[in-house]
């Protein structure tokens, strides 16, 4: 294994952990009357949330202690798990959320494959581009191949159905390509040929209509959607200081399981603007650093990795944040590191975790010896 | 060339990475400023959303469970009664609205003005649980903004009968005192409600995501408690009080072999609340019917036997007096005379600390833990405590605070062969839906003493009514044990001269003893005040009318009926007989063993006499008549049995409801006074659910 060059980039890591820790006071408050209800015990959530955000802090350090290199090792591995997994979800899958089979449940765990699958898709595109760079621009032998991975991921996720998992994966995916230099024509043509395919697939599921209809209801000034215009009441509510923290009137009543997909609009209810506002400051810190590191990675599949990375828990935090303020129709993704989501916060952690070791290769201005000495090391996995 | 390449890609890499911050620093921007509009621009206008649904949460009542005596006839159950409520906001004829209210409950138009001008709420009340007799002028209105409302409300069913045991609940339905408190969690289930929706026009509007609680209606609760024993203790205990001009009493009928209460009463016509149990909350000096645990230890301890002879002093031992000037007597005698003197006597010879183990051991210091709230444990003092004197006049129930069902329990522990149970008087919890939840079983507390000291103890107190103080409670054909006891009340520090507690404390039959009944009687002042002439013929009208009723059967197991005689021979008065509530197979049995002529109209099984009359039929003979209802309550748990509908014209409105409520029958009153019409017609088969409507008319009318 490589040396360590570096230290890991801290203003990546303190905005994680800033984040995990306030969002152990948000999920209390929000889940404490529901999971009394539920269970009659007001901290069971709370417990279990806690429990969850203590492993994904200690997976944060051990993983960034590990040599991303070695994920090159197994991306194969995981990839098959990742198939399997949906696989598993398609043909035993136990139908949960809403008629859609998005939980695997193993020894009394649930655990919601998409969180992982995404991850393990990544590390695969990260790798092919990086090899492939050379004949990318070659359909048959370079983008196809790559493409299909994205290709099948996607479609075993819209199955489900899970329409929104499955655009933001894909549309993640063509973020990754078009940072890895896939043509644009390829692009291009891709997208073109997906439209047809997703409006296809949206009129078979009533479901994702209804969504669309009541969110143009609720833009138009009807009450469509009960939850978001409850998350809405609830910002307005909060004002510019909040209620205070556990407060919050919305959740009693109005939202329930706010801890999950809403939990933007208790944050901003309970500690109003300013709150949100250092919400979206240390996402934004968290991005911003996230692409900065991967622009001084040398090496094509960490750069890929740590942009890819970043993207996928920046976008989740952009677009749970704009279901929640009405911005866009409802889509059922977590914010990061935030909301109650079961395994979501195990992941996210671990893909910070591959993130802060990525950056312990990150190149110093002064450092030019060493982007020789990394950039033989990157290559020799080739 | 290579290089050159990765440099150019590089760098074209770093730009494309370069525009994605700047993407998402826009997007970020764009969702900030999308948060200040709501949460500080227009923020004011979602405070006011969020304060107005919180008002539109409208709650569904559960419905309270019933609580049933031990033969499944509903104590207390629950009625609908109207309530009225509107929305100010949305009313759109104020001065109407007012006008019609004042008409109808004769109150000042400007009290609903008031109302319904309230700003900043979208509820407020403005009639709550209206009196029936104004269903008929309400059930018109219907105004907008205007909303009737069903409020559950308790009523018992038979006059107040068993309510200190029930106890109340307030106009919110929350328990106050007796089982209503004791499991109010229980019995009051869970509140549900639904979130009122409203747009921008003030419109309810249903939305698919409403969040909606259902009701789950609370448990229905059985006793032990039997309602004709109740009936009977009840009208014995205000009669007894009344005619010995008391100031209050208490009685307790207990099951001897169980622990379970049948009946309890007291009356508080002292100044404190008629509502509470003073059988377990309330304390006295026991007196002479304290002497049980002298006795019962004397024979455990194989001290003495009843024949052995006791110096009693000539009468006066100590300050103490004897009402008997003897110089000596039997053991025998000193209980049935109830001699204080031969008493001590016995006493000092056992000890301070074998009298204080077996007082500890019947109960006294102890609560019973009786499923009741309020039960204090009274005082007995320890050994240590005692003064020179303690001893002395603790044998004879002084020095000693108890409750009546202490000392009850004492005397059913011997009456039960010296094992003492557990009183206990909520005897099952059943689900809505009917499923047991809870059964409470016979509890066994200790074995006070063995059965040969029971029994020779219990031939004593056999001989206190046969021979002694306690004959005003003989009964022929039964062998009753019991004990007396007077005792003078402390009145200001010191014990008063006229001020008694009387007491007795009996069971039977004595051969194999089922019910033990106490009988107390504060401050007699009709000239009586002995125990056994105050409280002894109370304790037999009570013994005598629970005979005459059950003959013991339900009591006792089936092989000893043989040689228990069933009936006294005592003249029923055939013109103060009062049946009414009573469980019919129960009053047939009564009448035919008293050999009373009578009718039943209606129902011969599992219903209950509604009313009853005197009358002479064609051959001249005088004969009751019985009017019975349906079948009881059982029943209306049992879902697929359906009622017939009673005849109900020449009823009260009153207790035609509480007919009604008994059935189960979901009804509509018009009018008030006498029922004068109803549909459908008596006997006819009613369906699940079903709504039978009755019509009135004031008594003068017709």
């Amino acid at each position: 294994m490589e040396p360590r060059v570096n230290k890991i980039d801290l203003w990546l890591l303190i905005p994680i952990l800033a984040l995990i820790t306030f969002s152990l006071g948000v999920v209390y408050s929000a889940s404490s009357s529901w999971s009394a209800k539920m269970s009659g015990d007001s901290a069971m959530l709370f417990r279990n949330h806690l429990m969850r955000a203590g492993m994904g802090i200690f997976l944060i350090f051990l993983v960034s202690r590990v040599s991303y290199l070695q994920l090159i090792k197994y991306r194969k591995y995981l990839m098959g798990a990742a198939i399997l997994m949906l696989l598993y979800l398609l043909f035993a899958g136990v139908e949960t959320t809403k008629g859609a089979a998005r939980w695997i449940y193993i020894g009394g765990f649930s655990f919601q494959p998409a969180d992982f699958v995404k991850y393990a898709l990544l590390i695969n595109i990260a790798y092919l581009l990086s090899k492939k760079k050379d004949y990318i621009h070659n359909l048959y032998y370079g983008y196809l191949p790559v493409l299909g991975y994205v290709l099948a991921v996607v479609a075993l996720i819209a199955v489900q159905p899970n329409f929104s998992t499955a655009s933001v994966i894909f549309i993640t995916s063509l973020m990754v390509f078009w940072v890895g230099k896939v043509k644009m024509k390829h692009m291009a043509i891709t997208i073109a040929s997906m439209v047809p395919a997703a409006i296809l697939f949206v009129l078979s599921k009533p479901y994702i209509l209804n969504r669309i209809f009541s969110y143009q209801e609720h833009t138009s000034g009807g009450t469509g959607s009960y939850q978001l215009s409850q998350a809405i009441i609830g910002f307005g509510n909060g004002g510019f200081f909040g209620v205070g923290p556990g407060n919050s009137n919305q959740r009693e009543l109005f939202l329930p399981q706010s801890y999950d997909d809403f939990v933007f609009s208790i944050v901003g209810e309970e500690y109003g603007f300013w709150g949100v506002t250092i919400v979206i400051l240390l996402f934004g810190i968290f991005v911003y650093r996230g692409l900065k590191l991967s622009k001084s990675i040398p090496d094509d599949f960490g750069r890929y990795l740590a942009f890819g990375i970043t993207i996928i828990i920046g976008m989740n935090a952009i677009i749970n944040m704009m279901v929640a303020t009405g911005m866009i129709p409802t889509t059922g993704q977590t914010l990061p590191f935030i909301s109650y989501g079961g395994t979501s916060i195990i992941f996210n952690s671990i893909a910070v975790g591959i993130l802060l070791n990525i950056s312990t290769y990150r190149v110093q201005p002064k450092g030019a010896l060493l982007r020789e000495s990394l950039a033989a090391a990157g290559n020799s996995h080739e | 060339m290579r290089e050159r390449t990765n440099t150019n890609i590089k760098a074209n890499t770093e730009r494309r990475i370069t525009i994605f911050m700047a993407v998402f620093a826009l997007l970020f921007l764009v969702i900030l400023y999308k948060l200040f509009t709501i949460q500080v621009i227009d923020a004011a206008r979602y405070q006011l959303a969020a304060k107005k649904q919180y008002e539109s949460k409208i709650s569904l009542k559960s419905s309270r469970g019933i609580i049933f005596d031990r033969k499944m006839n509903s104590l207390v159950s629950n009625i609908v009664m109207y309530s009225f409520a509107a929305d100010p906001n949305m009313v759109d004829n104020k001065d109407s609205v007012a006008q019609v209210f004042a008409d109808i409950f004769k109150k000042d138009k400007s009290y609903y003005l008031d109302k319904l001008n309230s700003k900043n709420t979208s509820f407020v009340w403005l009639e709550r649980r209206i009196d029936p007799k104004f269903e008929a002028q309400v059930k018109d209105i219907s105004f907008s903004g205007v909303i009737k409302l069903n409020e559950p409300n308790r009523i018992f069913n038979y006059d107040k009968l068993s309510s200190q045991i029930v106890g109340y609940t307030n106009i919110d339905n929350n328990g106050l005192s007796g089982i209503e408190l004791e499991l109010n969690e229980m019995l009051s289930g869970k509140e549900g409600y639904v979130v009122m929706q409203k747009d921008g026009l003030g419109r309810k509007r249903p939305a698919v995501e409403y969040p909606r609680q259902e009701p789950v209606d609370g448990n229905n609760v059985i006793l032990t408690v039997d309602m004709n024993l109740q009936k009977i203790a009840e009208e014995e205990l205000t009669a007894g009080v009344e005619a010995n001009n008391s100031t209050g009493g208490k009685v307790i009928v207990m099951n001897v072999k169980t622990g379970e209460i049948l009946a309890m009463h007291s009356i508080n016509n002292d100044g404190s609340s008629q509502d509470k149990i003073a059988e377990i909350t309330d304390l006295y000096e026991p007196g002479s019917t304290f002497k049980i645990v002298t006795g019962a230890a004397a024979l455990e301890e194989n001290m003495l036997s009843k024949f052995d002879v006791i110096n009693t002093y000539g009468g006066e031992y100590m300050n103490i007096k004897d009402s008997h000037k003897s110089s000596s007597m039997t053991f025998q005698q000193v209980i049935e005379q109830s001699s204080n003197i031969g008493t001590i006597q016995v006493a000092n010879r056992l000890g301070r600390e074998r009298f204080y183990k077996y007082a500890r051991d019947f109960g006294f210091g102890i609560t019973t833990g009786l499923d009741l709230p309020g039960e204090v444990k009274g005082r007995l003092k320890k050994p240590v405590e005692f003064s020179p004197v303690s001893l002395n006049y603790m044998a004879i129930g002084y020095e000693v605070l108890v409750t009546a069902l202490q000392m009850t329990n004492a005397y059913a522990c011997v009456a039960n062969g010296g094992m003492m149970m557990k009183p206990y008087i909520i005897k099952k919890i059943l689900a809505p839906d009917g499923t047991l939840l809870k059964e409470y079983k016979p509890v066994e507390i200790r074995n006070v003493i063995s059965k040969t000291t029971a029994k020779a103890l219990t031939e004593l107190f056999v001989g206190v009514v046969e021979n002694g103080t306690g004959k005003d409670a003989r009964i022929e054909n039964i062998k009753i044990a019991g004990k007396t006891g007077t005792s003078q009340k402390m009145v200001e520090g010191k014990y008063s001269k006229s001020k008694y507690t009387s007491s007795f404390m009996g069971y039977f039959p004595a051969e194999n003893p089922q019910i033990v009944i106490a009988v107390i009687i504060d401050a007699p002042g009709a000239g009586e005040y002995y125990g056994g002439k105050v409280s002894a013929p109370i304790f037999k009208k009570i013994a005598e009318r629970i005979i005459n009723l059950t003959g013991l059967h339900e009591f006792s197991a089936p092989e000893n009926n043989a040689d228990i005689v069933l009936t006294s021979n005592s003249k029923v008065d055939n013109t103060s007989l009062n049946l009414v509530n009573f469980d019919i197979s129960d009053a047939i049995r009564f009448l035919n063993e008293n050999e009373i002529p009578f009718e039943v109209e209606g129902a011969r099984k599992n219903a209950i006499v509604v009313s009853q009359e005197q009358f002479t039929d064609e051959k001249g003979n005088r004969k009751i008549k019985l009017v019975t209802a349906g079948a009881n309550q059982d029943d209306k748990l049992n879902k697929d049995s359906h009622v017939k509908m009673p005849e109900l014209r020449g009823m009260s409105v009153r207790k035609c409801i509480k007919v009604m409520s008994t059935l189960g029958i979901d009804y509509k009153v018009n009018g008030c006074g006498k029922v004068t019409a109803q549909v459908p017609e008596a006997g006819t088969q009613l369906a699940k659910n079903q709504q039978v409507i009755i019509n009135c008319d004031p008594p003068g009318k017709f």
